[in-house]
């Protein structure tokens, strides 16, 4: 766990040497704040974020990916890691480490909302328990799919690659609530879909098989992004 | 101590190294010789445990690469091909970066950067972004990473790489001082410097070991075969007349000027005396006559070949 930490560290430190995270951080900000302010005024006068928390997740289908693509793609391109891996820290210490650090610029974006949260507090009378599930929403499901993102990552060392898949996975996942007539097997897609279980949190409801089914997959995709690792020596 | 037993390592159905065996001793300078593609870097890999072997087995002091491989990974310190860095952080950033992962208690860290600074050359260059470095100083760069934990072992991939001679030779010298205290492995395809810095040779060519031991007593070996260099200044060929000396097996002309001949000749006994005589005789006018001693590039092609 230690060197994990030590990673995560570093990783942060790295993103925020290039203007990666900088871009990354504005374009969500101002797009998230764009669509904020532009219903603000127009919609019944409501105290709420919904539009917010509707579009986040779209959002995350590109921004994710994007943050994620080089973490462990470009390590193995550039050769360090090599170096990392004749280091005494185990695959999965490495993998967890790289996922904290992009994990940490997901929660940066999300308290960097904060203006919108004022303002509604400040205009109106916001439901606060709505607003806090749908934090927890976003900050469950940004887990999940940077869990992918590191995953892809790590299976390729090429980063547009990287992103393309993680894009590709992020958005079918986004999509099956809304093909599921098409599908056999409903009930199983319906769990997998991203969807069904945010939109409980959206709702207010904190259900522990939403957690499971987020937490799970940040696992999933953190415990094979270090099988894949490991395969490769 | 490394001890490599019938190790092989595949990459489908390319075949890197072939059961390969051998014993690295602690407190010596081994170099790894052998032209590119011959099985180096992926034997240093296996033993820095970064990759497995197909089959066979390392052992390094006392662990095995399969078990203990945690264990092995903090004995070795190792600089890859092309040394590797983080190009977007800076020197001391990257040092205390390894130095955390390395498990350094943190109130030694600044110590044992210091003093790998120091005796890599990189202090001038401490807060500079690596990217910004030239080739030699991101190779010591990667050299302190590599000596940051003071490892019993150390393993250089081709160390000098693509560096000016200066900086080849500053990087030997590092080497050689290094190898006194520790145990130091590094491959290279550059013949002179194997001779140069180890204390032991292993060629590898094909994926096996084809010549092993200490690089001077190599070359004495080989010259066994004696083979003589005799310069002349001579208005004719007499080469003719040297072939029927006794003893001599072959003659052959190297260089021929208007004036000057150069003969290496062949022989079994010291035909030296009767050379003079015989020169003497044609009004020959010895210019120079040594042995030619073959050099560990002759030994390295004809190994190789």
């Amino acid at each position: 766990m230690r060197s994990s930490l030590v990673i995560a560290g570093k990783e942060i430190k790295s993103y925020f040497a290039t203007p990666s995270a900088y871009i990354i951080l504005v374009l969500f900000t101002g797009i998230t704040g764009w669509f904020f302010t532009n219903t603000l005024f127009i919609e019944g006068g409501q105290a709420e974020m919904s539009s917010y928390f509707g579009l986040t997740p779209f959002l995350y289908m590109f921004i994710i990916p994007a943050l994620t693509m080089r973490s462990i793609a470009e390590e193995k391109k550039t050769g360090t890691m090599e170096v990392m891996t004749t280091f005494p820290v185990s695959a999965l210490s490495i993998v967890t480490g790289k996922f904290l650090g992009a994990f940490f610029i997901v929660i940066l974006s999300l308290f960097l909302t904060f203006p919108a949260l004022l303002t509604i507090g400040i205009l109106g009378k916001p439901d606060w328990g709505i607003v806090f599930t749908s934090y927890a929403g976003l900050i469950m499901m940004g887990a999940s799919f940077t869990a992918i993102g590191i995953y892809c990552s790590a299976v390729t060392e090429n980063q547009m690659i990287a992103f393309m898949i993680s894009f590709f996975i992020i958005f079918i996942l986004m999509m099956l609530d809304s093909m599921l007539v098409f599908l056999p097997f409903t009930l199983i897609f319906d769990y997998i879909s991203v969807n069904s279980h945010y939109h409980n949190f959206l709702r207010g409801i904190i259900d522990t098989r939403n957690i499971v089914y987020f937490s799970s997959m940040a696992l999933l995709f953190l415990f094979s992004a270090a099988k894949s690792i490991e395969s490769e020596r | 101590m490394i001890t490599l037993t019938d190790l092989s390592k595949n990459y489908g159905r390319v075949q890197a190294l072939k059961s390969v065996s051998s014993t690295i001793r602690s407190g010596e300078i081994t170099g790894i010789l052998g032209p590119n593609g011959a099985g180096k870097t992926t034997l240093l890999k296996i033993i820095t445990c970064f990759i497995y072997p197909t089959s066979g087995s390392v052992n390094v002091g006392g662990s095995s690469v399969f078990r203990d491989s945690m264990r092995i990974r903090s004995m070795i310190g190792y600089l890859p091909e092309n040394a590797p860095l983080y190009s977007d952080l800076s020197v001391i950033d990257y040092l205390r970066f390894i130095s955390k992962i390395r498990n350094i208690p943190s109130k030694m860290i600044s110590d044992r950067i210091s003093s790998v600074s120091d005796s890599c050359g990189i202090k001038s260059v401490a807060y500079k972004r690596i990217d910004a470095l030239s080739k030699g100083y991101r190779q010591r760069v990667g050299l302190a990473q590599a000596l940051i934990h003071d490892p019993e072992i150390i393993i250089l991939d081709e160390p000098t790489s693509g560096l000016d001679p200066n900086q080849i030779m500053e990087i030997r010298d590092m080497i050689k001082q290094l190898g006194r205290k520790k145990t130091m492995l590094f491959s290279s395809h550059i013949l002179q410097e194997v001779q140069a810095v180890c204390d032991r040779a292993l060629i590898i060519n094909r994926g096996e070991i084809v010549g092993d031991g200490d690089p001077n007593s190599m070359q004495s070996e080989s010259s066994a075969r004696k083979e003589l260099l005799l310069t002349v200044k001579v208005e004719n060929d007499i080469s003719k007349k040297i072939t029927d000396l006794s003893s001599v097996n072959t003659v052959r002309v190297l260089k021929k000027s208007e004036q000057e001949i150069t003969y290496l000749i062949e022989h079994e006994e010291d035909i030296r005396e009767k050379l003079f005589d015989l020169c003497v005789q044609e009004n020959a006018k010895i210019i120079e006559m040594r042995f030619e001693k073959h050099s560990l590039e002759k030994i390295f092609r004809e190994l190789t070949a």
